[in-house]
C-alpha cells in the first residue's frame, strides 16, 4: 500500500509510439534518480500545422505526472 | 444603494467574461503545465495542441512523481468515505476453465469506484469507471474487471480475449486495485457522501491571502458543475511593476469529499497596454501548498487587450479538506475574470 512509482512508460504523439526514439528503449522504468525529462524534442513526431495529441502511459504502478509542452 | 448597483453592474460584466472564455473552444496553441494526479495505467496523461506553423518546434518536458498519499485504512475519512489502491501480486483462486481470478479487497467498496492496473501476460485490464468511449478507444481494452460482491470486498477479473489463449498466470506481477469505501463503524458523516456521479463542493474566499489590500470576495456553493464566475481587478500602484507573491487575490474553493476529477479553469483578462500575466492553480492541503498548474502570456501590443486562458487538470485527486484556488499577478492595470469547471 506504500507509494510506488510507474512503469513501463510510453509516450505517444498521434497515436505513433516514440518512447524508443526519445528515450532509447521500448519503455521507460523511473526511479527517484531518473525521473525528470526537460527539453524532449518532439518537432519530428510533429508532422505540419494544426492539432496533435500526446499521450502518456504505463502498465504498472501508481504515480504523479507533470507535463510541460513548449512551442517556440 | 449605488454600491449595491455598481456591484451589480461588476458582476454582470465579470459573468459575460467568463461567458465569453467558456465558448471558446479553440485548442491552446500557446505554452501550458498539465498534471495529472493519479498517472496509472487506467489513467494515462493526454493532452492536444495545436502547432500554428509547420515549422514550429514542440519540447515536452515530464516530471515523474511517486503517487500522493493515501489515507491509511484506520483513518476515519470525511463521510466515512476513504479512497484506497492495494497491491496484489499474483491471482487469486484462479478457475483454469475461465480465466477468471478473484481478490478479495481489505473492505467492502463502493459499487463503481473500483480500477485496476497491471502488467502480465495480457497488457490490458478494463476498468468499469473509466471506460468512456474516448477511453475505449484509446486503449482497446481486452481484460475487464468486475465488481462481484460490494459488501463482501470482491472482484473479478477476466479476459475477453488473452494474446496466447488459455494463459492467465501472472503470478509475481503486480496488480494495484483502487477503490473508495466506507469505514465501518464511522459516525462522522454530515451528507456529502454522493457517489452517484455528482461532485459537492464549496466555493470560498476566505482566509487564503489575509495580507492582501486587494478586494475579496466570499462565494459559497454547493452543487455539480461549473462554479460561479470569480473576478478581481488589481491596480498596481505605479506603472508595470515587477511580480509579487501579494498583488494577486486568491479564489479558493474547498473540498468537502475524496475524490478524483478534471478541473479547468477557464479565464478572461482584460488589459490596457503592453503586460505580462501569469496565472497559477494552487492546491493547499494542510499549511503545504502546491502549484498544480500554470499558466503565463505577454502581450507586447498597445491599446485594449485579453487571453481567455484555459488551465486543465486531468484526474486531480482530491481529499477532504483540500483547498484549490486561483492566483494571478501582472504587470500592468487590468481586470481579470474566471471559474473553476469540476468534471468527471
Amino acid at each position: 500500500m506504500a507509494a510506488q512509482f510507474p512503469s513501463g512508460i510510453k509516450v505517444f504523439v498521434d497515436d505513433v509510439d516514440i518512447t524508443y526514439w526519445i528515450f532509447g528503449s521500448d519503455t521507460l522504468t523511473i526511479d527517484d534518480s531518473n525521473s525528470r525529462f526537460t527539453g524532449i524534442d518532439l518537432t519530428p513526431y510533429c508532422s505540419g500545422a494544426g492539432e496533435h495529441r500526446i499521450e502518456v502511459t504505463c502498465d504498472t504502478g501508481v504515480g504523479r505526472v507533470e507535463a510541460r509542452i513548449q512551442l517556440d | 444603494m449605488d454600491s449595491t448597483k455598481q456591484l451589480g453592474k461588476y458582476l454582470y460584466r465579470v459573468r459575460k467574461s467568463v461567458d465569453k472564455a467558456l465558448a471558446s473552444s479553440t485548442l491552446p496553441d500557446y505554452s501550458g503545465e498539465r498534471v495529472r494526479d493519479i498517472f496509472d495505467f487506467g489513467n494515462p496523461y493526454r493532452e492536444k495542441f495545436r502547432t500554428p506553423k509547420a515549422d514550429t518546434r514542440v519540447a515536452l518536458s515530464l516530471t515523474f512523481s511517486a503517487a500522493p498519499p493515501q489515507p491509511a485504512l484506520d483513518t476515519c475519512c470525511s463521510d466515512c468515505y476513504c479512497s484506497v489502491c492495494e497491491v496484489f501480486y499474483g491471482y487469486e483462486n484462479v478457475d483454469p476453465s475461465t480465466g477468471y481470478a478473484k481478490f478479495l479487497l481489505s473492505y467492502p467498496y463502493v459499487p463503481g469506484t473500483v480500477y485496476i492496473g497491471y502488467r502480465g501476460s495480457v497488457e490490458h485490464s478494463r476498468t468499469n469507471i473509466w471506460s468512456t468511449p474516448e477511453e475505449q478507444a484509446y486503449s482497446d481494452p481486452i481484460g475487464f474487471i468486475e465488481e462481484t460482491d460490494p459488501e463482501a470486498g470482491i472482484v473479478t477479473m477476466g479476459y475477453y480475449w488473452a494474446a496466447e489463449p488459455g494463459v492467465y498466470e501472472v503470478s509475481g506481477s503486480p496488480i494495484t486495485i483502487c477503490y473508495i469505501y466506507k469505514y465501518p463503524d464511522c459516525s462522522e458523516a454530515s451528507g456529502f457522501t454522493n457517489y452517484d456521479g455528482t461532485v459537492n463542493i464549496e466555493l470560498q474566499r476566505n482566509s487564503l491571502d489575509d495580507s492582501s489590500t486587494k478586494p475579496q470576495y466570499m462565494i459559497t456553493w454547493e452543487g455539480t458543475g461549473d462554479s460561479p464566475p470569480i473576478g478581481w481587478t488589481s491596480y498596481p500602484s505605479v506603472g508595470p511593476v515587477a511580480y509579487t507573491e501579494t498583488a494577486g487575490p486568491y479564489t479558493g474553493m474547498k473540498a468537502l469529499d475524496n475524490f478524483v476529477a478534471d478541473v479547468d479553469f477557464n479565464a478572461s483578462t482584460a488589459f490596457v497596454g503592453a503586460h505580462t500575466m501569469w496565472i497559477q492553480v494552487i492546491r493547499r492541503r494542510g499549511d503545504s501548498d502546491d502549484v498544480v498548474a500554470s499558466w503565463e502570456d505577454t502581450y507586447s501590443g498597445g491599446g485594449y487587450s485579453g487571453f481567455d486562458p484555459n488551465i486543465h487538470i486531468s484526474g486531480m485527486q482530491f481529499y477532504t479538506g483540500d483547498v484549490l484556488y486561483a492566483r494571478s499577478d501582472y504587470n500592468y492595470w487590468g481586470q481579470n475574470a474566471g471559474n473553476f469547471r469540476i468534471s468527471r
